[in-house]
């Protein structure tokens, strides 16, 4: 396989997890560059081009609710999970769960 | 900051005005975030060359607004099979009309050029093609981008038991050939019918005219070709070989090749008129070259029903099984 084709379908694999990983991080509010730091901490590295556009997409999906806020002499989008943002991610942690659990068995078949 | 603002006002003119002011500042926002934690990593200002290195990653400014705002296709993927499908159809409509303007334009002038009626054909095709694309992509587009109810475009509605009943791969009929027998049928109507729509010049320079006894023959076969010409539209709808289908294309076989070799065994076709004909040409030459596409076409019109026949005894093996 080449690396150009283990790149896109690795692309494929992480883009649907992404929503979940930001929904989740977004229990607590947090402004782009800190969600996205947040989330390299916790070893899912996001290039700015994806991550920025997806908030602001889950914002306007009325998964999020932001705010301004002036913070160390500049003007920051603070995003947070909103109510139906909250509801969505509980099924989809149940869901995402049901389906690890599941590809778990298979992987360890092979 | 002078670069990351060039660059922010680069962005923002690839996006619509009502999302430029929100997003350029939110873009402001993170660029400048991102600067400050690489100096406070260097413990230093970053220079404007680290600063237009950091905004080379990024990417072009158009790529980035269009990760903002991603464009929308001129026909959106659902409706994509249905559009090439109509190209398809308008394509094939076009080249019947275009096969149909050009031949009348032949048969009206005086002299033939191969090369010529090959030209107008082809060029007249793609002229008329072009636009017919161009309105038809640009009905698709506003369709999508309207957002209208389209589940009738995608069939929606659509059962199991309503799909035909195809089991071998000859039963779907090719456009082509479709597109082909409407053509010749409805040509060939035009020239029986030519008095109808020939000009009275044109019809008094006429150097050839058919033999009255075979303009006998004239109110039968249009009637052929008229049933002919309804049933291609027919299938132009259903386009699948069925018992019901081939029946019908067995009987119309039938018909034709009696016709034609009928008029294959008949004395004269062709007379002439009070004009000359061109010299090293003659009636007889013109006659014989008539009769032998007559018993071509005859013979064709057999080797048709012997086929459909054969496709019929199949399906009827199918049905038994």
């Amino acid at each position: 396989m080449t690396e150009n084709r283990l790149d896109k379908m690795r692309g494929e694999l992480r883009r649907g997890v992404l929503v979940l990983a930001v929904l989740s991080s977004l229990k607590q509010p947090h402004y782009g560059y800190s969600l996205r730091k947040q989330l390299q901490d916790a070893g899912i590295d996001i290039d700015e081009g994806t991550l920025y556009p997806l908030v602001r997409r889950l914002a306007e999906q009325g998964l999020l609710d932001s705010e301004w806020q002036q913070a160390e002499g500049r003007e920051r989008r603070y995003y947070q999970l909103s109510t139906l943002g909250g509801e969505l991610l509980q099924q989809l942690t149940e869901e995402w769960q049901q389906l690890n659990g599941a590809l778990g068995n298979l992987l360890e078949q092979l | 900051m002078d670069l990351v603002e060039r660059y922010i006002h680069a962005v923002q003119r690839y996006l619509p005005e009502d999302k430029r002011t929100d997003i350029g500042r939110e873009l402001s926002s993170h660029l400048l975030d991102q600067l400050e934690g690489q100096q406070d990593e260097l413990g230093r200002k970053l220079t404007d060359d680290e600063v237009a290195a950091t905004l080379q990653q990024w990417g072009h400014p158009r790529q980035v607004a269009a990760t903002y705002v991603p464009p929308t296709p001129l026909v959106s993927s659902e409706l994509m099979p249905v559009y090439k499908q109509t190209l398809i159809y308008v394509f094939g409509l076009i080249f019947l009309l275009q096969c149909l303007g050009s031949s009348i334009h032949f048969l009206q002038t005086d002299y033939f050029k191969t090369l010529q009626f090959l030209m107008q054909l082809l060029f007249g095709f793609f002229d008329t093609a072009a636009t017919a694309f161009m309105v038809v992509t640009l009905l698709f587009y506003a369709y999508s981008a309207g957002g209208a109810d389209n589940s009738w475009l995608l069939s929606k509605q659509w059962r199991v038991q309503d799909l035909p009943p195809v089991s071998r791969p000859w039963q779907q009929m090719s456009a082509g050939d479709l597109l082909t027998d409407l053509a010749t049928s409805a040509f060939l109507l035009l020239v029986l019918w030519h008095p109808l729509w020939m000009s009275a010049e044109t019809m008094a320079s006429t150097r050839v005219a058919l033999n009255p006894e075979i303009l006998q023959w004239v109110p039968w076969l249009s009637t052929l070709l008229v049933v002919s010409v309804l049933t291609n539209l027919w299938w132009v709808l259903r386009p699948y070989w069925t018992k019901l289908t081939l029946s019908i294309n067995v009987v119309l076989n039938l018909l034709f090749s009696l016709s034609f070799l009928l008029l294959w065994f008949s004395p004269t076709l062709l007379v002439g008129t009070e004009n000359p004909l061109p010299r090293l040409l003659t009636i007889a030459d013109l006659d014989r070259v008539l009769r032998n596409i007559f018993l071509l076409a005859g013979l064709f019109c057999i080797y048709e029903v012997g086929r459909d026949l054969y496709r019929l005894r199949q399906l009827a093996g199918k049905a038994a099984d």
